[in-house]
């Protein structure tokens, strides 16, 4: 452990209603890998869902607000890969024509995803975690596919006391999520979910973990309605247990 | 397919059917996790497939950012050779065109190869009531055509059938033998098919690419079905998307690998033909009229949108419909459109109208697997975003959605509102408790298949201020 | 609708720029990219740099092309001489019962059949298509050898018009080692420099027997063209 750094939080809206455990599960770590956290108590969402219905402008006034939140911020961590997708990926496009454009690029460089922060900025591959069993990782589709996270959680986890890894087929395949898809296409949605029970049922994994909390949503609804054993964590609260 | 008219709901109905069928999708699965192990092998032997992409997808930036340029040349240098060149605003000037080509030679029959272009314009339908006979060569092509069925996979027509439902159908519509045997199988369409060709008056073929620099069509196929189609008819008819241009025919020893690779995983597809004109005077056979059908069909107003112009450098290998989570589970069919996938999602709104066609761009998880996939790097996952975006500008998306994202922005701005809404909502959650998982539950199209958590006692932020 | 209204269309769609954001899209990767030229030259280039490496020697290509062959199930047989070759297409006319043979004006497979104790048919004088399906192998000669792809090129020119090597159930191409090529980039070379301007109305690469998988993936020879498909080079 180098220097302790001054990381501030984002905690999307959902996490912050749905699941703080989550958020609660990052500060633990981050506070006992020694850095100095902080949550900017007027945030609110990143403009996502907004943004992801086609409503760009609507989005964009959520955005001038995450800006407004995080000017200050040295380091953000977020735990989830789809908000810091639409952060570092989608904002750029959104400010593309304006005077803030610099600043927007700027800030999406200083806001990462939780795994890739421990692993890609702060060098940590092992925080001292234990958990017993067998785990299967899904990927979200923005972490993998937007912002080329794939190691950093595997890495992560394979240092992870007592647990062992073992991949689905499906590992990379939607989970079905997609926002208010989710909603629009119910059946699409849920025949994706189908597909993921199955590849991870195959594995005999106890655990499923994954680091975004909205494909957790998803999956998780669905395997507890299917009443599968399969426990579906997100990977900062594996990260967190000792 | 369902019958109904309004393209959404028959998508909707088409998508519950499917779905609903675990049986045919995981038949569909292991056949597309059959290619995705090939084409990953394929893949591996390049020394860097990475660079290859960019090098084959800047040939086609090329060929579309010039087209006027590049069209011009192509059609001057096959006119130079002694091929006509017909250009076709519509599907019905296109249509217009070939019938009456077919009507000047007097011609009986007609031998098609695979050509999705003439899927586009519905150009069997035409031909067939007019009172010509019409043969699609290509096998899967000749299977859904026996069943009357549309193309469920423009590269893999009839992978949605079991080899058992082809041995019915070709005992019912040719008498032949009982096998369910995929070789026996192709030697009855084989048969059947050898004597049209030998008696077809015009050969009808599609085009993959068209060589601007040389003036020729280049056309790729396995089953040398398309090379018949175009040696032994005395007409050959060629029908192209003006999107199918590539500058210089060099650029082929690039594109046809990639084509093949992305396409079905082999590392070249088996027959790959260059066609400039028809037979020359040195040459001793061929057809005697080569003509080339040049369709615009709202490419154009394609190529008018400066981010969405993108997807007219498609060269259809079909690779991002078989990493398609949507078309895994929905099949071929559902889409209701002559290009299916997300490469039919893109473009079907701009070829045939945003309104009736933006639920192709919604019916996606944006999980852009098959922009990862895509052979010459379209943005496609991005454009079906901005096709949203383009519908919401519209007004499309309807007064309540407008006025629940209106909402939205105003929570989202303002911290102590948004606080306010967490704790009214914790509260909604309690009072509408009764109707929680009915029809009238807000969440009803969530909860139907899946559980919900309720929202937690304290939110992040309380913990927050707790700790503090 | 006219040529120049259609052109015009296009002209007029685009006045307007790509989008810079999209454009940069593809080139972007996530992976680390080398530097790639622009331009023709870049993609000639493109295909020798990515695609798969087959080495510089003429039995580093015979090699590569051999290993393609057996997964494509292409018949590669190399022989010395033409003699041999001779001997070779003597002892497949006996084993497939060869009785009608396609062949065309072509001085190396004239060379390689003219003691052949079959049936001739010759495409390159009128011939008739019905009488050429009825033969049980068509003989051609070839442009290129591409040991990138286990290609055999060939020209209406060099294979005796279109239908010869597609119509009989089985293709027999005979060529000479000096002409395998690395890439069909060079193939194309080799053709650009033999007919100039006055292009053949009909290229093909030719990459195996005819197949389809049409039917559950199932992977069957024969399709509609050629079953079979041998390719005898002589190396001498
Ligand atoms: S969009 Fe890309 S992946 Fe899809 S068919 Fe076209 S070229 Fe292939």
């Amino acid at each position: 452990m180098e220097t302790a750094l001054k990381i501030s939080l984002f905690i999307p809206c959902y996490v912050d209603q749905l699941s703080p455990h989550i958020g609660i599960a990052m500060v633990n770590v981050l506070e006992r890998l020694g850095h100095e956290v902080n949550y900017p108590e007027g945030q609110t969402c990143c403009g996502q869902p907004a943004f992801n219905s086609g409503y760009f402008p609507e989005a964009k006034k959520v955005a001038d607000h995450f800006l407004d939140t995080f000017a200050d911020a040295d380091l953000v961590a977020v735990p989830s890969g789809s908000c810091t997708a639409m952060i570092r990926k989608f904002y750029p496009e959104l400010y593309q024509d304006s005077p803030q454009a610099k600043e927007v690029s700027e800030l999406g460089g200083r806001v990462f995803e939780f795994t890739e922060l421990l692993v890609n900025q702060l060098g940590v591959t092992d925080v001292g975690a234990k958990l017993n069993g067998t785990a299967t990782y899904h990927d979200g589709c923005h972490g993998l596919r937007e912002l080329g996270i794939q190691d950093a959680p595997r890495k992560l986890l394979e240092n992870v006391q007592g647990l062992s890894l073992v991949e689905m087929d499906e590992a990379q395949s939607c989970c079905g999520f997609g926002g208010t898809f989710a909603i629009k296409f119910p059946q699409i949605s849920t025949a994706m979910t189908q597909v993921k029970l199955g590849s991870a049922t195959q594995t005999e994994a106890d655990y499923l973990i994954s680091g975004d909390p909205s494909c957790l949503m998803q999956i998780g609804g669905y395997f507890s309605r299917q009443k599968s054993s399969i426990q579906c964590l997100h990977i900062a609260e594996v990260l967190d247990q000792q | 397919m369902s019958q109904s008219t309004n393209p959404t709901s028959q998508f909707q109905t088409d998508a519950n059917r499917v779905t609903a069928d675990v049986d045919r999708r995981s038949f569909l699965r292991s056949s597309l996790r059959g290619y995705q192990t090939t084409r990953n092998a394929t893949q591996d032997r390049f020394l860097n497939y990475e660079s290859a992409r960019i090098a084959a997808g800047d040939a086609k930036w090329e060929a579309i950012e010039n087209l006027d340029v590049y069209l011009a040349q192509f059609a001057d240098k096959l006119e130079a050779r002694g091929a006509t060149v017909h250009w076709c605003s519509d599907s019905e000037e296109a249509r217009e065109a070939i019938l009456d080509i077919i009507k000047q030679h007097d011609a009986k029959s007609v031998i098609k190869s695979k050509c999705m272009t003439t899927e586009e314009i519905h150009l069997n339908d035409l031909l067939e009531k007019e009172g010509f006979e019409v043969v699609e060569s290509d096998l899967g092509e000749f299977i859904v055509q026996l069943r009357d069925e549309a193309p469920y996979h423009f590269v893999f027509p009839a992978m949605h059938l079991k080899k058992e439902e082809i041995n019915t159908l070709f005992q019912e519509k040719l008498k032949s033998i009982n096998t369910d045997d995929p070789e026996e199988l192709t030697m009855v369409a084989r048969e059947v098919l050898r004597q049209k060709y030998l008696s077809a008056d015009i050969g009808i073929s599609g085009a993959n690419f068209g060589v601007a620099e040389t003036g020729m069509i280049s056309i790729t196929e396995n089953e040398g079905n398309a090379r018949l189609t175009t040696s032994l008819p005395k007409v050959h008819i060629a029908l192209m998307g003006i999107e199918k241009i590539i500058p210089r025919l060099e650029d082929l020893a690039l594109m046809l690998p990639m084509l093949a690779t992305a396409g079905t995983g082999q590392h070249l597809t088996c027959y790959n033909s260059q066609l400039g004109g028809p037979r020359q005077d040195d040459e001793i056979d061929g057809p005697v009229e080569m003509h080339v059908v040049l369709l615009d069909n709202h490419r154009t107003r394609l190529l008018a949108d400066p981010e969405q112009r993108d997807a007219l450098r498609c060269i259809r290998c079909g690779a991002c419909l078989n990493v398609c989570p949507i078309f895994k589970n929905v099949g071929g069919h559902t889409y209701g459109t002559t290009y299916q996938g997300p490469i039919g999602s893109v473009i079907t709104p701009h070829l045939r109208g945003l309104k009736d066609w933006k639920h192709l761009s919604h019916s996606s998880s944006l999980c852009g697997a098959c922009s990862e996939t895509c052979p010459v790097k379209i943005d496609l996952h991005h454009h079906l975003l901005r096709n949203r975006r383009d519908a919401a500008g519209k007004g499309q998306g309807g007064l309540a959605e407008k006025t629940l994202m209106l909402g939205f922005t105003i929570v989202m701005r303002r911290p102590w509102l948004y606080r306010l809404t967490g704790r009214l909502g914790k509260l909604g959650h309690v009072l509408t408790k009764p109707i929680h998982g009915t029809r009238i539950d807000p969440f009803y199209a969530w909860k139907k298949t899946r559980d919900l958590d309720d929202p937690a006692k304290q939110s992040f932020k309380q913990y927050w201020k707790s700790r503090k | 609708m006219s040529r120049d209204a259609i052109l015009g269309r296009v002209r007029e769609a685009l006045s307007v720029k790509t989008d810079a954001h999209v454009r940069e899209v593809a080139k972007k990767s996530s992976h680390s990219l080398p530097v790639l030229a622009n331009g023709p030259d870049g993609r000639t280039q493109a295909v020798k740099e990515f695609l798969p490496f087959v080495g510089e020697s003429l039995e580093d290509h015979i090699a590569a092309f051999k290993v393609l062959s057996d997964k494509l199930q292409t018949e590669f047989i190399v022989v010395p001489t033409i003699d041999s070759a001779r001997q070779t297409l003597d002892e497949l006319r006996q084993k497939h019962q060869w009785e009608r043979v396609g062949i065309h004006d072509h001085e190396l497979v004239q060379s390689c059949v003219d003691q052949l104790p079959v049936e001739f048919l010759n495409t390159s004088s009128n011939y008739d298509a019905h009488a050429l399906e009825k033969c049980d192998v068509g003989i051609s000669g070839c442009d290129a050898l591409i040991a990138q792809t286990a290609s055999a090129l060939v020209t209406n020119h060099s294979a005796g018009g279109r239908a010869l090597s597609v119509l009989p159930p089985h293709h027999v191409v005979v060529a000479d080692a000096s002409q395998m090529v690395t890439t069909m980039a060079d193939g194309f070379a080799i053709i650009r420099e033999k007919h100039h301007e006055k292009w053949p109305s009909f290229i093909s690469f030719i990459t195996g027997p005819s197949r389809t998988a049409d039917i559950e993936r199932v992977l069957v020879l024969g399709a509609h063209g050629p079953k079979k498909l041998t390719i005898i080079m002589i190396s001498e």
